[in-house]
């Protein structure tokens, strides 16, 4: 929650450039972005081929000048204020920089959402049992803010989900409910979870009406059922001339176990909230690809892999 | 005990109607982010580094990067 400090957005907003990355994609880009970005980070501390996460302060011309990965306030207020101090100590040269309008691009390490398509926003909130409601978990607890993730449809998509509720509904289309089921109903609260095989899909049950009413159930778990994720989905959706006027779902389910990188899950089966929201007017935060679209060909036909 | 309950209260929430209701609408909203959840929003974050370089190579200003495996602003 350093980022909600007022000094560190008045710092971010007026002495900075703030921008985020996603480093599975930016430590393999090649190009000059990737280049720019090696430049960058291999005068910190961390090397090789593994993860280069953190927090950079760097110049246009690419020279670091500061680097945290703690999630401190203090330690980050006082990285980025010895940044900017080196920062104005540079000469008035160093602070600027020719930069092609274009950078030379690498696709194979870029996710960009297809011409006609529509962005689901997921949110996803580890809750408890108070009496007859869920509330969500007290800031002491792991994982406790919502996690947030992004489902892309594409415009022959939605125009095939269109003419299924036209001719009266029923259960949608494999490569739908796979794609929600596999990449999107799992607990990103604590880290990143892995996607679920087909084989991984118990039971599953997802359908609409004629007024776009959506209903229905599902169970994943992992073979041995050490991890697992079962509950309910309701909600509405509507289309016109094949684009989304409405997507507004509540998934409601219990999860239990931990993967590789969410550790720290409550023990034994514990509530977990989902909320699916069509984004209207895209911001650049709402363009970011779903996390598990880095196999691209495996997130837009989850039904065949 | 108390993992039956759970199951028994998600059963009857989530499928009390074909619709949402009130009580759904309630839920949602615990679930969407809190206001103080959503602070890191004050800040104009950009998500494509090579433009992000060009601004502040015109502004004279210097970058800051929040680099993570997943998307700093998404998943993780």
């Amino acid at each position: 929650m350093v980022f909600s400090d007022v000094e560190v957005q008045r710092l971010l907003s007026e002495e900075f450039i703030p921008v985020t990355g996603d480093d599975w994609y930016q430590r393999k880009k090649q190009g000059d972005e990737g280049k720019f970005y090696r430049k960058v980070v291999e005068q910190g501390p961390r090397k090789g081929n593994g993860t280069r996460q953190g927090h950079y302060v760097f110049t246009p011309k690419g020279s670091l000048l500061g680097y945290n990965n703690n999630r401190g306030l203090e330690r980050r207020l006082s990285m980025m204020k010895d940044a900017l101090e080196k920062w104005k100590n540079l000469p008035v040269q160093e602070r600027f920089a020719e930069v092609a309008q274009d950078a030379t691009g690498d696709e194979r390490h870029q996710r960009i959402l297809p011409q006609g398509g529509q962005i689901i926003k997921v949110y996803t909130r580890a809750l408890d049992q108070k009496g007859d409601h869920f509330v969500a978990l007290n800031d002491q607890e792991v994982g406790f803010q919502t996690a947030i993730d992004h489902l892309w449809l594409r415009q022959g998509e939605l125009e095939e989900i269109e003419s299924l509720i036209e001719r009266g509904g029923g259960g949608f289309p494999d490569w739908f409910s796979l794609r929600i089921a596999r990449f999107h109903l799992r607990d990103n609260t604590r880290g990143e979870p892995e996607d679920w095989r087909v084989s991984e899909l118990s039971e599953w049950d997802l359908k609409v009406d004629q007024h776009g009413n959506v209903s229905g159930s599902f169970l994943l778990q992992k073979e041995g059922k050490k991890l697992g994720y079962q509950g309910r989905i309701k909600g509405e959706l509507s289309l016109e001339n094949g684009q989304l006027k409405k997507f507004h779902w509540l998934v409601l389910g219990e999860q239990w176990g931990e993967g590789t990188f969410t550790r720290g899950a409550r023990p034994g089966k514990t509530p977990l909230g989902q909320v699916f929201e069509l984004v209207v007017e895209p911001r650049p935060s709402d363009m970011i690809p779903p996390q598990s679209i880095r196999w691209e060909q495996g997130y837009w036909e989850a039904h065949r892999h | 005990m108390k993992m039956r309950l759970v199951s028994l209260l998600i059963a009857t929430t989530v499928c009390h109607s074909a619709q949402l209701v009130p009580e759904d609408e309630l839920i949602i909203k615990e679930i969407l982010p809190k206001v103080e959840e959503k602070s890191w929003e004050k800040i104009p974050w950009r998500v494509d580094l090579w433009e992000a370089r060009r601004e502040a190579a015109e502004q004279g200003k210097p970058i800051y990067l929040w680099e993570m495996d997943g998307h700093p602003l998404g998943c993780v």
